[in-house]
């Protein structure tokens, strides 16, 4: 077997490896750990209510979006995961984020079973003096179980709070319990939401006025019904037992009413931008502690419809009201300027989920490349080669219509934070990586692209679930600016871009020179050397656009031009070391060795630009994650390029010894 | 062929326009950023480790990482950054080989060493300091947020007079140093005033008792350092000023800190004399007006959305000269300064609005020398990456 041949399986093997370990990955979720937890007498919500009120305007973020929008970043900061499984009568059930807010808000005594709050470390329990017994050190838990140790948790978020305001600094256990306590509250803000409405006062036969059977009614003539009732607590008598219940009543709703920061409802004056949030309005008003509002009021009767729908007529109750409620808020939002008028179009986006469905051709394409590769000069190659192009393409599209439907709904340049850096470089990737294969025509260039999607894509969607909030909410003032985000976010964007690529076909030259694959077409590592060294190029021109133009930028945002921040700083890394390389390569210092080396090093410094900055929790680019598992791979990363990069100086080192000992001996 | 005979300044540039020169100093700047980057994340925050990598005192450098000191000594940033421009201009400008092949890359480092120059000139030139106005007042000052001067004024009824001021650099022989002590003349004031216990960041306490050891109790109240932040702005500082009465040899003892924003007054001959110490002052050399002010968050968030003012510029009688709208990434440029939107705020229904005023004679230069450099770069890499192209068509053809 020549040494070309064997390289061609042993890339085979590893591509399969690859694929086998992302599909691991998708379906590590779906293997059962342990048993999940049972909760009988469960019955799947109607798929039209589910999605009629997914369908309806939540403001959030500071934006309009679809109620599902908003459950599904709901449910992925508490879950880790957009779905939840369990038992019920023996049947495994699977729910989404609508069908779990559904349960929440209407049945909670489903709701509190599920295992919903994900906790890193089981540490953070034993703070509340929670037991765990059963469970892994990374579990979830049900609010049922959460709910018995409430107590605890406002005491100790109270004790860390006061810690924080002496300027002590939390550790990562401490830091992981109020995340704990945000996801609580939340919870309970979309458990309770429409608890102080779910029943009427009274019911339709009493002798209250049909106003005041319901709550809404008592609410909106508090300031006279008061009155009446404080003096009717000091009499006696049946009737005056009867009121007494009511103040009870009136009470308990009050108390319940506290907790919902959930905006729902425009406004009724078009120019007020921020919907309603009930939170202590309800308390306060009927405490005479604030003055009436009919924006608070009508959206309390709204919800109340909505309750009431449910409590007496079920499903095809809610679901009634749901769309009549959908039409009387389409008019507000109307007037308002066409206020939600991209919901439609934004469930359509998460339903048709581009980038997840992308990973089936590039996994598949990755394969048949492989494949591809054990034969590639017979009719067998040509053909996988055939399908491997038409995959490549799919995928891209896919990967593109994602981003520009993602563009058109938030009405901006397609990256504005780090999430959207993740598919954009992965498109960037696969055009550039594909233009390559194009010309050279060695379905080396092909396979990288399918391995960059793929990873592109799984870091996409690692990212979403471990931060779990929406990256599509409006940016801040000083990135709105929709030339600098054309400009300096894409050309710097594109830098990265070409840094990866150009490190991933140095590994390709590395490995392929350490499992002597080509070495029978000595054409091959030239050719590699040619694209790096192309490659490199053009990551210095975009990093050095890029990084310069975010210097204009900040000198109209800030008044300075260069700050020393960590992104910058990371820019500027990248734009020196690829100025190294070429400069190096000029004079002679490195050659074909020496550029692959320094370019396994440009992924470094590229990751360090990309994500390690946003671990710094510094500097105005600071906008990432600090999950512990974000930088343990970010480190596992860079441990297994500095492998890399051993070994290519290892290579070096030896390849070049033996070629002194083979120099014959001068006369 | 005898080799030619290189004069000094020839053989001068000739290593500092090397290639070596060129690595070697971007390797080393590259490693400064990198530590620098480190650095910022602990106690000294992005001032101090500026100060400390890339200030022109800064002639050797010792990194600190996770608190300890590394076993390293680097050349200072801003010494690196001279060489490096140096071998731009030798190097890449004048020992370059000059062609038409060569033209694209010589432009590309004409507009580097235009922007190596451009910083310079910045770090040395330029000025920076903050403007606060509630909306319908104007001014003709801002201060700095980072550099303390210590003023002392005559004060006359609700009037003060022109203030003497001990500015920064001045104030540095005692900024931060435990038992430093330096001494300010005053020819034209009846005292003289001797500074201490300077803190860069402190706490006031009442006294309860007696002060803690080491503190210096003035007048009821008594300061303690405490940890400086990460961001200078925000340290409150504090110092003591002892007032020497240079006839009587009377002493009066008075404590000065950046928090608190009223003088603290010392009678002397039957005249009262106010001391504060607060940002340093820059008077600006026109009046600014704000005649409104908008901020808007986004809806249900706490998050700027917009922030924008409507200001007016006046001439010397205080009359409108000329209006101008500043936005976030619009600032106003006129007359040499800048004004950029940085702040806004409204509380009970009063909006004000905070400027950075700063003045750079370099300002636009990174704007025209990435204009010159991306357009020279991107020739340069078309005419390459075309040749690429063509030779691999002809490969496959070939093939």
């Amino acid at each position: 077997m020549t040494s070309g041949k064997i390289g061609r399986w042993v890339g085979f093997v590893f591509a399969l490896l690859v694929a086998a370990s992302m599909l691991l990955y998708t379906a590590k979720d779906s293997m059962i750990r342990r048993a999940p937890v049972e909760i009988d007498g469960y019955t799947q919500w109607d798929p039209d209510l589910v999605e009629a009120f997914g369908s309806m305007a939540v403001q959030d973020g500071g934006r309009v979006k679809p109620l599902s929008t908003w459950a599904g970043f709901e449910l992925l900061a508490l879950n880790g995961k957009r779905s939840i499984k369990f038992k019920s009568d023996g049947k495994s059930v699977k729910i989404g984020p609508t069908e779990w807010v559904l349960d929440m808000m209407f049945r909670d005594e489903f709701a509190n079973k599920m295992e919903v709050f994900q906790v890193e470390d089981a540490n953070v329990l034993d703070m509340i003096g929670m037991s765990h017994e059963g469970k892994k050190r990374r579990d979830r838990y049900s609010y049922l179980e959460i709910g018995e140790h409430l107590h605890e948790v406002d005491r100790l978020r109270n004790e860390l709070a006061e810690k924080r305001q002496k300027g002590q600094e939390l550790d990562l256990v401490e830091d992981q319990f109020l995340g704990l306590y945000s996801n609580i509250q939340s919870y309970v803000s979309m458990s309770s939401h429409f608890n102080p409405v779910k029943n009427r006062m009274a019911d339709e036969g009493s002798p209250l006025a049909p106003e005041l059977q319901l709550f809404s009614g008592w609410v909106e003539k508090w300031p006279q019904l008061s009155q009446f009732l404080s003096s009717a607590a000091q009499q006696e008598g049946a009737e005056m037992d009867g009121l007494r219940r009511v103040t009870n009543m009136i009470a308990t709703r009050i108390g319940e009413s506290v907790y919902s920061d959930i905006a729902m409802m425009p406004p009724s004056d078009p120019e007020q931008k921020s919907w309603p949030k009930r939170q202590g309005w309800l308390s306060h008003y009927m405490q005479f502690k604030t003055g009436p509002d009919a924006d608070q009021i009508t959206y309390l009767k709204e919800m109340e419809k909505l309750a009431l729908g449910y409590t007496y007529d079920g499903e095809k109750g809610l679901l009634k009201e749901v769309n009549a409620y959908k039409g009387r808020v389409a008019e507000k939002m109307k007037a308002r300027g066409g206020e939600g008028d991209k919901i439609k179009s934004e469930i359509m986006m998460y339903k048709l989920d581009y980038f997840y469905r992308s990973l089936t051709p590039f996994v598949l394409g990755f394969l048949v490349v492989a494949f591809g590769w054990i034969a590639p000069a017979t009719r067998w190659g040509r053909v996988c080669n055939r399908i491997a192009w038409v995959l490549l393409v799919y995928g891209f599209i896919l990967v593109t219509l994602g981003i520009v439907h993602r563009s058109i709904l938030m009405e901006r340049p397609p990256v504005g934070n780090l999430y959207d850096t993740i598919p954009f470089i992965t498109a960037v990737v696969i055009l550039v990586l594909g233009f390559m294969e194009w010309l050279t025509k060695r379905r080396v260039c092909i396979g990288l692209a399918f391995f960059f999607a793929t990873l592109g894509m799984f870091l996409a969607m690692w990212y979403e679930e471990s931060k779990g909030v929406d990256p599509m909410n409006p940016l801040i003032a000083v990135l709105r600016s929709n030339f600098w985000l054309a400009t300096h976010v894409i050309t710097i964007t594109i830098g990265y871009a070409g840094g990866l690529l150009t490190a991933g076909i140095s590994h390709v030259y590395i490995f392929s020179r350490l499992f002597k694959i080509g070495d029978d077409d000595k054409s091959f590592s030239r050719f590699l050397t040619r694209v790096v060294y192309g490659g490199v190029c053009f990551t210095l021109f975009f990093s050095l656009v890029g990084t310069i133009l975010g210097g204009v930028w900040a000198n109209d945002s800030w008044g300075r031009f260069w700050g020393w921040d960590p992104k910058e700083n990371g820019a500027l890394i990248i734009v020196l070391w690829t100025l190294v390389i070429l400069h190096a390569r000029m004079a002679g210092y490195i050659r074909d060795w020496g550029i692959h080396i320094c370019s396994i090093l440009l992924a470094i410094m590229v990751t360090f630009s990309w994500w390690h900055v946003n671990f710094l929790s510094i500097g105005l680019h600071n906008y990432g994650f600090t999950g512990g598992s974000g930088l343990k791979a970010i480190w596992s990363f860079y441990t297994l390029e500095a492998l890399v990069v051993f070994v290519g100086l290892y290579m070096a080192l030896t390849q070049g010894k033996s070629k002194k000992a083979a120099l014959p001996e001068k006369a | 062929m005898a080799k030619k005979n290189k004069n000094v300044a020839t053989r001068v540039i000739d290593v500092l326009g090397g290639f070596h020169v060129a690595i070697v100093s971007m390797v080393l700047l590259l490693i400064l950023t990198w530590l620098s980057t480190l650095e910022q994340t602990g106690p000294g925050g992005l001032y101090w480790t500026l100060k400390k990598y890339f200030s022109f005192d800064a002639w050797y450098v010792v990194p600190t990482l996770n608190g300890k000191d590394l076993p390293i000594i680097l050349p200072g940033g801003y010494w690196v950054c001279v060489v490096f421009t140096l071998n731009l201009i030798f190097g890449g400008v004048i020992r370059m080989r000059k062609g038409i092949k060569q033209l694209p890359i010589f432009f590309s480092h004409v507009s580097m060493a235009m922007l190596m120059i451009g910083g310079a000139i910045t770090y040395h030139q330029s000025r920076e300091a903050y403007m606060v106005l509630p909306v319908g007042a104007s001014g003709d000052f801002a201060f700095s947020l980072t550099e303390l001067s210590v003023e002392v004024a005559e004060i006359d009824g609700y009037d003060k007079k022109r203030p003497y001021v001990i500015d920064s650099k001045q104030l540095e022989a005692v900024r931060g140093q435990v038992g430093a002590t330096q001494e300010y003349l005053f020819p034209e004031l009846p005292f003289d005033i001797r500074v201490s216990d300077y803190y860069i960041n402190a706490k006031l306490y009442p006294m309860q008792g007696s002060a803690p050891e080491g503190a210096v109790a003035v007048d009821g109240y008594y300061a303690m350092a405490a940890e400086p932040t990460g961001h200078e702005e925000q340290n409150l500082s504090s110092c003591v000023v002892r007032v020497i009465e240079r006839e009587s040899g009377k002493q009066h003892e008075v404590m000065l800190y950046e928090g608190v924003g009223h003088d603290v007054t010392v009678t002397i001959d039957g005249k009262v004399y106010g001391f504060r110490m607060h940002g340093e002052v820059w008077n600006t050399p026109f009046q600014v007006r704000l005649d409104d002010s908008r901020g808007e968050k986004h809806p249900g968030t706490g998050m700027a959305m917009i922030y924008e003012s409507d200001v007016t510029v006046l001439d010397s009688d205080g009359n409108a000269e000329r209006s101008f709208k500043i936005e976030m990434n619009k600032p106003l440029r006129y007359k040499d300064l800048t004004f950029y939107q940085t702040s806004w705020e409204e509380k009970d229904g009063l909006v004000e609005s905070g400027f950075t005023v700063k003045t750079n004679p370099s300002d636009q230069w990174p704007k025209y020398s990435i204009y010159a450099c991306g357009i020279a770069l991107f020739v340069h890499f078309i005419i390459k990456l075309f040749g690429f192209v063509s030779s691999s068509i002809a490969r496959n053809k070939h093939d």
